[in-house]
């Protein structure tokens, strides 16, 4: 790697890194869907055969 | 009108919840003007180290990525000594406004340092032939990186305490965060003296050598500005994500709608007593 090329890698890498830097800065945390419990990520899947609540016994 | 009850501003100077540091009518037009001097700085530097500096006699152009690599090393242990500071002051007062500016803190000072380990290993490919070496300095550096990486991962899973001691969630993971971010921080001498204390293939101090710094003046002038770009940049960006992270508070002026619907609801209040 010659020396100019390292140093425009690394300008272009710090640039980078200022820009997303930046972006993020003004970004509010917000909930985030968890994968196990959202419904809109849940689907039928191999185990998901059931038929129907199970009965209950009369008491 | 009869029985119509005004709705009070919301006032942002009052609000205890709000960092004194971005709170205020004038933080937004401050922060604002640091962002162009954080500007006009980079422009400097950039002019200075690329156009004015010489190269250097042995390492030629790549030399150059210096004025990158160190500010971005020192502005993380810069970061990190705020996380330090930070967290012992949630500690001593129980107040989540410090909690936050360790937490921002934290999060610039992962990325500044992730930014030098990628530029060192950019430079000593060019230099050293190598992207990486087993060396004190580069695996103290990595060390420091994992620790924090940790620092924020254990921000977002604190885990279930113990039952029983009433301690809210947020307060939770604030303290387990301080206690890291405080053991984390002695890593960061140990990072800089490496080079002094073991045999390193890091090159030693230059600008804080003991004796006269070994270095051009236009060079010397070159890494302070890029310093001093790095620094007002961070500085910038910190206080930009700290009044993000800030809890949401009422509009100053109530909307026309809620001021509708408080009004309806009062009068209903009044006339039903």
């Amino acid at each position: 790697m010659t020396g100019w090329t390292a140093l425009l890698t690394g300008i272009g890498l710090t640039a980078a890194t200022a820009a997303g830097a930046i972006r993020w800065s003004r970004s509010r945390p917000g909930p985030r869907p968890h994968r196990l419990t959202d419904a809109s990520h849940t689907h039928p899947g191999p185990h998901s055969d059931s038929m129907g609540p199970v009965a209950r016994e009369a008491p | 009108m009869p029985g119509t009850v005004r709705v009070p501003a919301t006032d942002h100077r009052r609000d205890a919840s709000r960092t004194p540091l971005t709170g205020g009518r004038r933080a937004a037009g401050d922060r604002r003007s640091l962002g162009w001097l954080a500007a006009g700085l980079t422009a400097a530097a950039t002019a200075t180290g690329l156009l004015i500096a010489p190269p250097d006699a042995l390492q030629g152009d790549a030399q150059r990525l210096m004025y990158l690599h160190v500010p971005a090393a020192w502005t993380g242990y810069l970061a990190f000594a705020t996380v330090f500071a930070a967290s012992l002051g949630y500690l001593a007062t129980r107040d989540l406004r410090w909690d936050r500016c360790a937490r921002v803190a934290a999060e610039l000072g992962v990325g500044l340092t992730a930014l030098t380990i990628a530029l060192g290993a950019i430079w000593g490919r060019a230099v050293w032939g190598t992207w990486w070496a087993w060396d004190p300095r580069l695996v103290g550096t990595a060390l420091l990186l994992i620790v924090y990486v940790g620092y924020l991962a254990a921000r977002q899973a604190p885990g279930p305490g113990p039952t029983g001691t009433g301690e809210p969630a947020p307060h939770r993971a604030a303290r387990i965060a301080a206690i890291i971010g405080m053991f984390g921080f002695a890593l960061v001498p140990l990072v800089h003296f490496s080079v002094v204390w073991w045999r390193s293939l890091h090159q030693p101090a230059t600008i804080l050598a003991a004796e006269r710094p070994p270095i051009d003046p236009l060079m010397a002038a070159a890494l302070g500005l890029s310093l001093a770009a790095f620094g007002v940049t961070a500085i910038w960006i910190f206080l930009r994500r700290l009044a993000a992270l800030e809890p949401a508070v009422p509009s100053p002026t109530p909307s026309p709608s809620a001021t509708a619907t408080a009004t309806a609801t009062a009068t209903s209040l009044v006339r039903g007593r």
